[in-house]
């Protein structure tokens, strides 16, 4: 050795440095002190000389590069290289330039295998072998090369726009490295493989990771043991690091097929997972998705890497496969992670879940359904105020509790509109996929782009039966799937309010709308009107009596439309039976009444004798005109409160106020006192009672005390005096004359009168006048009905209670008499019934009680009335 | 060096990133432009006086109302503006086409189908509101309805007399230049009638028309129909093809050679063959329509049902007809666009609702009328629709 060192020192022919080169390199592979020596002799003597001089030397260079093209002479150019960035040479430029080349040449001549050969297989003891094969690996793994020609490029400003060199440029480097690594990916070298590890393994540390794994792509085509050996002398990092930039590298080369057709990309992902399982474990996939999950990746890649992961006939796998369900779904569920992470990752979290769950055991789901691990993630999600989030919970929520085994046929079901969102649909859809393994034909881009050029011809030809042969395939696809293809097809929706998908009536022939309650006088008019609708009229009359009270306390809504409601009202017929029409009605016009008297007063007493009206409107006028009037008098009691009422049912079976109720309770009213008092008389006088004091007072205290209240205001003009007029006028008529009628009318009379009348009202004595000439009239017609009688009977006690002595005495004498002799005659009447005759004995006391105080002026009245010019008037006052 | 390498590191991953993060934004955008904001109308027509019962488009920015009393007006789509109206007819009108530029055929319930010009050259302004009020108020009514030829902007050209005791509009093809109407005495057929001297000039008032075909029924075994409730006629190549709603809920369709559609015969069955007969409603049908290839036919009804009929020229073998329920009963009129994608229908519940073509699944539900909408037409070549409605609206809404 040292004699070719001093041989190489010196100037030496071409030849003899030939035969020199070749008989050095079987030893120079080692990384020995005096090959080292060696080769910086030929660096610093030879290369200058012989490198580039010309063609004749071109074996000469192939000689010097296979000296360099191993471990102690690539260092060593290394070490040259750095010497002349940090030394003070002359023409270091140029030397530093032609190193750079041997560099380069002897970089891309490099043969792994054969400087692994050199050294394994040296006499040199094992541990030394070992150490001297990592400490090449370093080398070439730590990127000494690049870091020296970078720096001597750097150092000296050199521009090598002209050439590149690879042993300055990271991704070559790391390039050619992989592809040498990958060379080896051969058969014979299974059991050398692992050696390599550790340079792979330094490879995929730095930033080429890209470069260096797809260098070794071609190798994953097929089934390779010797990648296989590789791969699992992999550290768990670098088969991670390896998975990732794999499947970001497929990612890519395949995303575009599936933008191009959908049919045709379903089988992507299928042939995608062949493809990984050729040289993976399902083992190595699940072990990359529990760290690497945030990785994007298109859909068709997760699912190749959930349907790779998934199917194993190992039971150690899908304990794995559990194991990395639950790991995920913690953190899926870890309220931090809501919050740490973006939404977009949050979300590729809920896919791979999801598709994952529908490769799992239903046992294992209902374990997962039941755990709190999901009740706590679910109820975290719901409560963000991200809708995707929240939309991502009630997704993941509703696929499990399908396996909470408690009920079958009735799942958890979200019913909001989110979940109706196309995110939601695109979401539920994935665990309806069913992916399987592909041959991985499919992959092929040729087989592809022939597809499409095929369907492209088709398109041009005929586009009318490709269209017809679409619509055809549209009839016969039923299933969600086909669908939901064409969905993507549609066009995008539009959004629909809740209610449409609410079935209406099934029949048509029935009115579908429903009617709403109406909220102003005006719309129940109409809804009044709407005689044809059951529905209209049914909500129109059950809230007619309560709208009409509410409204008439503020505002003039009532009083704008008073007079068409009150026509619509009065002329309203029970079409449909509706229960409790009549009632509603009736109270209906009685609230329209006391809310507005002034207009619908003399409008209902005109409509009620001009109109053509039957028997049983006529009489429900009346009934609303006393009822209005009762409570117009009695303004104070309008309003019970609830908690006082009984339940409806009861409250209408005892309450329901009818015109017989009312005239009952005045005639129990008006006769009490009288009764009581002649009780006294018939008893005779019991002194020592105090109670009858008591009671007396009772009485009397049950009177009425005359005051103003809202009715006597309006009584005599708007209702009293009309009614009279207009009875007056239509007795002639034979339906006005009806005992019926007769009947509601005096009693309504008798209230009107009893109920306005115990106040000072001007209009007195003209409503007096007609009371009683309507009486007489009706005295006159001799009705022999006893319920007319009865009514009539009432009359009377209202005429006798409620208007003062003097005026009846003064005025009305000669009636009061006549009024006296019919009741006389009634009293003794054999026809009249029994209740007739007892009211008419009340009668005649009540008479007889006036007479006693008026009979004289009475008398006087009527005699003075008859013999104006008599002479002997005061004469016969004595009578 | 290091700092390079690190550099370059970033840089890769992010390239990656950036590539993906795009991709996904575009999916992601996708999904949530799904579903897009409510439609509402962007012009409310108001100026019918009573039900508007047919609208009908022209293709220069025309569109024709009429309505129950017969009254018609024509709106100018660029203002918005009415800027002719008339006393049609008498009565109620069932259906009105616009058969050329400015040729519009109007069916009414008064028996009588009628062809009017109108002069838009003439026309220099739009009608005044109060003018439009004075001419609907109907005190004018007959009085119009004789003063026609005295009437330099809108002139009438053809008056016959046809039988429009059903609810059954006419239903009018271009290229065949043929007439279908319900037949003058039994309500369950059909006639055909000519079309060209309904379009020229001389045609007297008082004419009956020419009949081509008529009583043109279902053959079926004794298989009741009712009366006929709807017509549609459509041209595919060299053949004419009819197709008809009746009241038992059938749908039929007739089809000839184009070449004999003109030829006059006794007995309709030297030209026409039924070629479909489906009993696909549950109720009458109200609504027939075909695409634009005549390809599929569509009908809606009294029922909550929309069908889609696939037509095949000369084969009665045809696969069942696609069925979707709209969950709203009460489908008056059904009309496809024609760029074939959407189709629209006028329903009962004053909804009118858009349904894909292909899957006729429902793409958006029109919301704004009070009452019953009546009818609808598409603006050719646009997205406009107009609905027309009992409540004497006319809406406009543009979708897709």
């Amino acid at each position: 050795m040292d004699s070719f060192k001093n041989e190489l020192s010196k100037s030496i022919g071409t030849q003899r440095l030939k035969e020199i080169l070749s008989s050095i390199q079987v030893h120079i592979g080692l990384p020995e002190a005096e090959n080292t020596a060696l080769l910086h002799t030929i660096a610093v003597n030879i290369l200058p000389s012989f490198w580039e001089i010309g063609n004749e030397t071109s074996s000469i260079q192939d000689q010097l590069v296979n000296c360099f093209a191993t471990f102690p002479g690539l260092k060593l150019l290394c070490a040259r290289l750095d010497e002349l960035v940090y030394g003070d040479h002359k023409n270091a430029a140029s030397i530093g330039m032609l190193y750079l080349d041997v560099l380069e040449a002897s970089f891309n001549k490099l043969n792994l295998k054969k400087s692994r050969n050199t050294i394994m297989c040296s006499s040199i003891t094992e541990s030394k072998k070992r150490s001297t094969w990592s400490g090449f690996t370093f080398f070439l793994g730590n990127f000494g090369i690049i870091n020296s020609s970078a720096a001597f490029l750097s150092a000296y400003n050199i521009s090598i726009t002209n050439r590149t060199y690879n042993v300055s440029n990271m991704a070559k480097y790391v390039e050619i490295l992989s592809k040498k690594i990958a060379s080896l990916l051969e058969p014979q070298n299974d059991s050398i493989i692992t050696d390599f590890s550790h340079l792979y393994h330094y490879l995929l540390r730095p930033g080429q990771q890209k470069a260096a794994v797809s260098a070794l792509f071609p190798h994953l085509q097929t089934y390779s043991p010797s990648f296989q050996n590789l791969f699992r002398s992999l550290n768990p990092l670098d088969q991670n690091t390896f998975l990732t930039y794999l499947f970001l590298d497929l990612d890519q080369k395949y995303s575009h097929f599936t933008f191009q057709n959908i049919e045709d990309s379903e089988s992507i992902p299928g042939a995608l997972a062949t493809l990984l399982r050729l040289n993976f474990l399902p083992c190595d996939f699940l072990q990359w998705l529990e760290f690497n999950w945030e990785i994007p990746l298109n859909l068709f890649l997760m699912r190749s890497i959930v349907l790779s992961c998934s199917v194993s006939y190992k039971n150690v796998d899908k304990i794995k496969l559990k194991q990395t369900v639950n790991a995920l779904f913690s953190t899926w569920s870890a309220s931090h992670f809501l919050k740490n992470y973006s939404v977009v990752s949050q979300e590729r979290l809920t896919v791979y879940l999801i598709l994952l769950l529908s490769k799992l055991d239903r046992e294992f789901l209902h374990e997962c359904s039941k755990s709190f691990l999901f009740t706590n993630g679910i109820s975290n999600r719901l409560e963000s105020l991200d809708e995707g989030i929240r939309l991502q919970g009630m997704v993941l929520a509703e696929i499990i509790a399908q396996y909470f085994l408690v009920s079958e046929t009735k799942s958890l079901k979200f019913d909001v509109p989110l979940m109706a969102s196309s995110k939601a649909t695109y979401l539920k859809s994935l665990t309806e996929l069913n992916d399987q393994f592909q041959p991985l034909d499919s992959l092929c881009p040729q087989v592809l782009s022939a597809k499409n050029e095929k369907k492209h011809i088709q398109d041009g030809n005929a586009p009318n039966t490709q269209e017809s042969v679409n619509l055809d395939k549209t009839f016969e696809d039923s299933s969600d799937h086909n669908e939901r293809k064409v969905i993507i097809d549609d066009l995008q929706p539009y959004e629909i309010s809740d209610s449409e998908s609410e079935d209406s009536v099934d029949d048509p022939t029935i009115s579908k709308t429903k009617v709403d309650t109406p909220k102003y006088i005006q719309s129940l008019c109409r809804l009044l009107l709407d005689v044809e609708n059951y529905d209209a009229q049914k909500v129109a009359i059950e809230t007619a009596p309560e709208l009409i009270q509410r409204k008439s306390l503020f505002g003039s809504e009532v009083k704008d439309h008073a007079k068409w409601l009150l026509e619509i009202l009065v002329g309203l017929q029970n079409r449909f039976d509706l229960p409790n029409f009549d009632r509603l009605q009736l109270s209906s016009l009685c609230n329209l009444l006391s809310a507005c008297p002034e207009i619908c007063g003399p409008e209902i007493c005109s409509i009620l004798f001009i109109g053509d009206f039957s028997l049983r409107q006529k009489t429900m006028i009346l009934s609303s005109i006393a009822m209005a009037a009762v409570s117009l008098a009695n303004d104070e009691e309008r309003f019970e409160f609830p908690t006082k009422k009984l339940p409806q049912a009861l409250h209408d079976q005892f309450f329901s106020i009818t015109l017989d109720k009312l005239s009952f309770d005045f005639e129990k009213k008006l006769t009490m006192p009288i009764m009581e008092e002649y009780q006294d008389k018939i008893e005779g006088p019991k002194p020592l009672q105090t109670r009858i004091i008591s009671r007396q007072t009772e009485i009397e205290s049950r009177k009425r005390s005359p005051k103003a209240n809202k009715l006597s205001k309006v009584v005599d003009k708007s209702l009293f005096l009309l009614l009279t007029n207009g009875f007056m006028m239509a007795v002639k008529r034979s339906s006005f004359t009806d005992p019926l009628f007769l009947v509601y009318y005096l009693k309504t009379m008798g209230i009107l009168f009893s109920q306005s009348c115990t106040s000072k009202i001007e209009g007195l004595s003209r409503m007096v006048d007609e009371y009683i000439i309507v009486l007489t009239e009706v005295c006159r017609l001799k009705v022999e009905t006893p319920e007319v009688n009865e009514a009539l009977l009432f009359n009377f006690l209202v005429v006798l209670e409620s208007t003062p002595g003097s005026l009846l005495a003064s005025q009305h004498g000669k009636s009061l008499l006549g009024f006296e002799a019919y009741t006389q005659f009634l009293f003794n009447s054999a026809d009249s019934g029994e209740k007739v005759k007892s009211v008419a004995a009340m009668v005649l006391l009540e008479f007889e009680k006036k007479m006693k105080d008026y009979r004289t002026l009475a008398l006087e009245k009527i005699l003075d009335d008859s013999s104006n010019l008599s002479l002997g008037r005061f004469g016969l006052a004595g009578l | 060096m290091k700092i390079a390498s690190a550099q370059e590191k970033d840089i890769d991953y992010k390239s990656y990133s950036r590539t993906f993060s795009e991709k996904l934004l575009k999916s992601e955008k996708k999904k949530e432009e799904a579903f897009m904001v409510v439609p509402t109308p962007f012009y409310v027509l108001r100026g019918h006086s009573s039900s508007v019962t047919a609208v009908a488009f022209d293709k220069k920015n025309h569109l024709f109302s009429g309505d129950e009393n017969g009254f018609v007006i024509c709106w100018s789509l660029l203002d918005m503006r009415p800027l002719q109206a008339w006393y049609a007819h008498s009565k109620n009108i069932l259906g009105m086409e616009v058969i050329d530029n400015d040729i519009l055929c109007t069916q009414s319930r008064d028996c009588r189908l009628s062809v009017w010009k109108i002069n838009f050259d003439r026309i220099t302004s739009s009608l005044p509101l109060s003018e439009l009020s004075r001419r609907q108020s109907q005190e004018n009514a007959l009085s119009q309805m004789n003063s026609y030829n005295s009437n330099d902007l809108i002139t009438i050209y053809s008056s016959i007399h046809i039988n429009a005791l059903t609810f059954c509009s006419f239903s009018y093809d271009k290229y065949a230049k043929v007439l279908a109407v319900s037949n003058t005495v039994n309500v369950d057929e059909i006639d055909i009638y000519e079309a060209r001297d309904l379009l020229s000039e001389n045609t007297n008032q008082d004419s009956y028309g020419t009949r081509l075909q008529n009583k043109i029924r279902p053959t079926t075994n004794n298989e009741k129909t009712g009366a006929l409730m709807c017509t549609s006629l459509i041209s595919s190549g060299e053949h004419l093809l009819l197709a008809a709603g009746y009241e038992s809920g059938h749908v039929a369709q007739f089809q000839c050679n184009l070449s004999n559609a003109r030829n006059v015969c006794l007995n309709y069955q030297d030209v026409w063959e039924m070629s479909y007969f489906e009993k696909s409603h549950s109720q009458p049908v109200l609504s027939v329509k075909y695409n634009k290839l005549a390809n599929a036919l569509y009908s809606s009804s009294a029922d909550d049902r929309i069908v889609l009929h696939s037509t095949l020229i000369n084969h009665s073998l045809q696969s069942e007809p696609k069925v979707t329920r709209s969950k709203h009963c009460g489908q008056q009129c059904l009309q496809v666009r024609q760029d074939d994608q959407i189709i629209a229908t006028a329903g009962w519940d004053g909804r009118s609702r858009i349904y894909s073509c292909k899957s006729l699944l429902p793409l958006a539900v029109l919301k704004y009328h009070s009452s019953t909408i009546n009818s609808l037409s598409f603006y050719s070549n646009s997205n406009i629709i107009a609905l027309a409605s009992k409540d004497s609206r006319i809406s406009l809404w543009k979708i897709y």
